[in-house]
């Protein structure tokens, strides 16, 4: 009975089976079921059936590519991954910028995570990665921009990237993905993260991603933080058919901050899954969470945010909400909080609501002649407005503002009323 | 009291025998009431004797079921109209407590509800620039500062600041017919002489207001041309100031309601 139970855990995956043997590897390589407690409500089936093709390396160029990205107000350094490929030629662009150093890395950096064969498989694949360090005591004046653009293409491909970023002592810095799309075509990108703050020193770390909704979209963050220092996080998903994004955060050093936020705008089947890890290891810490999922068609949205306070870290304060708004009778929030404590000097809270929008809220904006479709994106507006409030950077804030209004302008189904 | 009254103008409003239930309670029973084009209204009555669910069944919330009756506004079928139908042919609800909406700017909010109504009237919409020079003006009559233009709509306003956001709304909306729903209540001196401007600047011969009150300090400022008392769901009484005279003095025990009721 144990094998077949243990075998249930694990779905076949094809693609990823031929591109170990390709490579050489011998390791045993599978995707998640939703057996597994973290994977519950996220069913990986559906990408184990699509054969990737091999990753073409330039099958098109950048140039020939149609798109547009609204810029960085006050400019950006920017990283381009085209098809997960990094463009080398805007490496050239840093090598003068004082206690920045960007270079290609040959590996994924050294994250070792048993068990989970999604980073197994952007580690042994060999996707394209990059190390950013920032020196002791730089603020940089511009933010980092990682922009994951994906062209046009004939066949589902996939990716696997890799970012180590590292901020030294006394250090700030502000870094947004992007992740973007020529098209609505399939792809799938499979990245990893992994971030360490040193002592002292401030990320703002800010994810938006409004790529092709039926792109897959899988990514793990690693983050370490420091003694006295501070990272947000802020990850707004309009895009992609599934998409997984998962933070695994310590909070190695007395006084060290974090701030993960987020939202998801999800319509039709699709699956937007936030999952969170956050270890308190260090007395005086405090993190706070708040994520807002906005659901229409039979959309789904999966929050789970875990707490773990150990016993060292005393005096610790923790704080987590996740909230989901239904705009239609079968769209479905999963929303699983939980704390982990063994400590006793412990400030924790936490909560779960689904809601819908409120009636007389509705009816007050009608009766000013609003039809109801203006009525809900307006009432939507406002609460992400609140919400996107915990974006620290004003340019940050409002490049997410305006994705996310335009998203929602762009898809009026999503609000179920017509 | 009573003005005088043009035998031509012509019926804005018409409600006849409404029945109207709520999770089974009968609130409104066989209620008739015919509004013309510049006529002002005062509906008063006990707390509970269905004022504000009169108001919210005209501008057409849900969880109200008609059992029975009929409205006309404006020659059309006022029940099998969207409340957003409503308002764009020209009904104003003040409400009694009016919502809070996070995050939304009230400027924003009204840009949006005005141009609404344009729209659906087939005029050009105001874009930015247009929309500041108009309500510039109505906020300086209404006392309403721009900075409280960019908070959220009616969230942390006071009382009183919500009413006069109310008015500040009719105003720019314009409306055929107002029906303010104890837009009075809480009101310091000044904001109901304020309020009370803004409710005469809308009068004109071809609109109309339906005022529901509890006091009658307010028509001090504007001039009813019937008072109605509304008890238990029903009219049980029209006349002139006369009725408020005798209410202020000697409460509703004064006017005597239940035998009111069965004549
Ligand atoms: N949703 C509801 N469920 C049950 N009863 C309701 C509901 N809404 C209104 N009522 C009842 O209907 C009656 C009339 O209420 P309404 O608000 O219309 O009174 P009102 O005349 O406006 O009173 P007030 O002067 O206090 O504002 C009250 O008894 C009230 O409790
Ligand atoms: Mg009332």
């Amino acid at each position: 009975m144990a094998t077949t139970s243990k075998k249930k855990k694990k779905i076949d995956f094809p693609y990823a089976k031929k591109a170990f043997a390709d490579h050489g590897l011998k390791d045993e390589i599978w995707l998640p079921s939703t057996q597994n407690e973290y994977w519950k409500y996220t069913n990986l089936s559906s990408l184990s059936r699509i054969d990737f093709f091999k990753n073409p390396n330039n099958e098109t160029n950048l140039e020939s590519c149609e798109f547009s990205i609204d810029p960085y107000e006050g400019g950006s350094y920017d990283i381009f991954f085209f098809n997960g490929h990094i463009v080398e030629t805007f490496l050239e662009n840093f090598s003068d910028i004082d206690g920045l150093s960007v270079s290609l890395s040959g590996n994924q950096g050294n994250v070792s995570i048993d068990s989970n064969p999604l980073i197994l498989m952007n580690q042994k694949l060999k996707g394209d990665s990059i190390n950013i360090e920032v020196s002791q005591n730089t603020i940089l004046d511009k933010p980092i921009r990682l922009i994951f653009f994906s062209s046009k293409h004939r066949n589902p491909v996939a990716w696997h990237p890799g970012v180590n970023l590292k901020i030294n002592r006394g250090s700030k810095v502000e870094v947004f993905e992007h992740y973007l799309s020529e098209s609505n075509d399939v792809y799938w990108c499979n990245s990893l993260l992994s971030i360490e703050l040193g002592q002292s020193a401030e990320l703002d770390h800010y994810r938006l991603q409004e790529e092709s909704i039926n792109a897959w979209n899988t990514s793990y963050n690693l983050v370490s933080i420091g003694e006295n220092s501070q990272y947000e996080n802020f990850s707004l998903v309009t895009g992609a058919e599934m998409s997984r994004n998962e933070i695994n955060l310590e909070l190695n050093g007395r006084d060290s901050i974090c701030s993960l936020n987020g939202s998801h705008l999800v319509d039709s089947k699709r699956v937007s899954d936030t999952t969170t890890q956050i270890i308190h290891n260090a007395p005086y810490s405090k993190s706070q969470e708040k994520y807002l999922s906005i659901l229409g068609g039979n959309s789904r949205s999966v929050l789970q945010g875990k707490i773990i306070v150990a016993r060292e870290a005393q005096n610790i304060e923790g704080e987590q909400l996740l909230r989901s708004i239904l705009l239609s009778e079968n769209a479905e929030a999963c929303t699983k909080p939980e704390l982990e404590i063994y400590a006793d000097q412990v400030k924790c809270t936490h909560g779960a609501t689904i809601g819908q929008l409120d009636d007389s809220q509705l009816f007050y904006l009608q009766s000013r002649g609003l039809n109801l479709n203006d009525a809900k994106a307006l009432i939507i507006n406002g609460l992400m407005n609140d919400h996107f409030n915990l974006i620290r950077s004003k340019e940050a804030r409002d490049l997410m503002r305006g994705a996310f209004e335009s998203s929602l302008r762009g898809n009026l189904e999503i609000l179920g009323t017509i | 009291m009573v003005k005088d009254h043009k035998e031509s103008s012509l019926p804005l409003l018409s409600i006849n025998s409404l029945q109207v239930s709520v999770e089974s309670n009968i609130i409104l029973k066989d209620f008739s009431l015919s509004v013309s084009e510049g006529e002002v209204h005062v509906i008063m009555g006990p707390n509970g004797s269905g004022k504000s669910t009169l108001s919210h069944v005209l501008a057409g919330k849900d969880g109200y079921n008609i059992i029975d009756g009929k409205i006309d506004f404006n020659g059309e079928d006022l029940l099998s109209l969207t409340p957003e139908e409503r308002a764009c042919k020209g009904m104003f609800l003040g409400f009694q407590y009016p919502v809070e909406i996070p995050g939304v700017p009230s400027g924003t909010f009204l840009k949006e509800a005005v141009n609404s109504v344009r729209k659906y009237r087939g005029e050009a919409e105001y874009d930015a620039m247009q929309f500041l020079s108009l309500i510039k003006d109505v906020c300086k009559t209404m006392d309403i500062s721009d900075q409280m233009l960019r908070r959220p709509l009616n969230v942390g306003f006071s009382g009183g600041e919500k009413k006069r956001h109310e008015i500040l709304q009719m105003a720019l909306l314009e409306p055929s017919l107002a029906i303010l729903d104890e837009t009075d209540s809480g009101l310091d001196i000044d904001a109901l002489r304020t309020v009370a401007n803004g409710i005469n600047g809308l009068l004109a011969p071809n609109r109309s207001v339906i005022l529901i009150t509890h006091y009658q300090r307010m028509l001090e400022y504007i001039k009813p041309d019937f008072i109605h008392i509304l008890y238990e769901g029903k009219i049980v009484l029209t006349g002139g100031m006369e009725l408020v005279e005798t209410l202020e003095k000697d409460g509703y025990a004064g006017l005597e309601l239940d035998s009111a009721k069965k004549k």
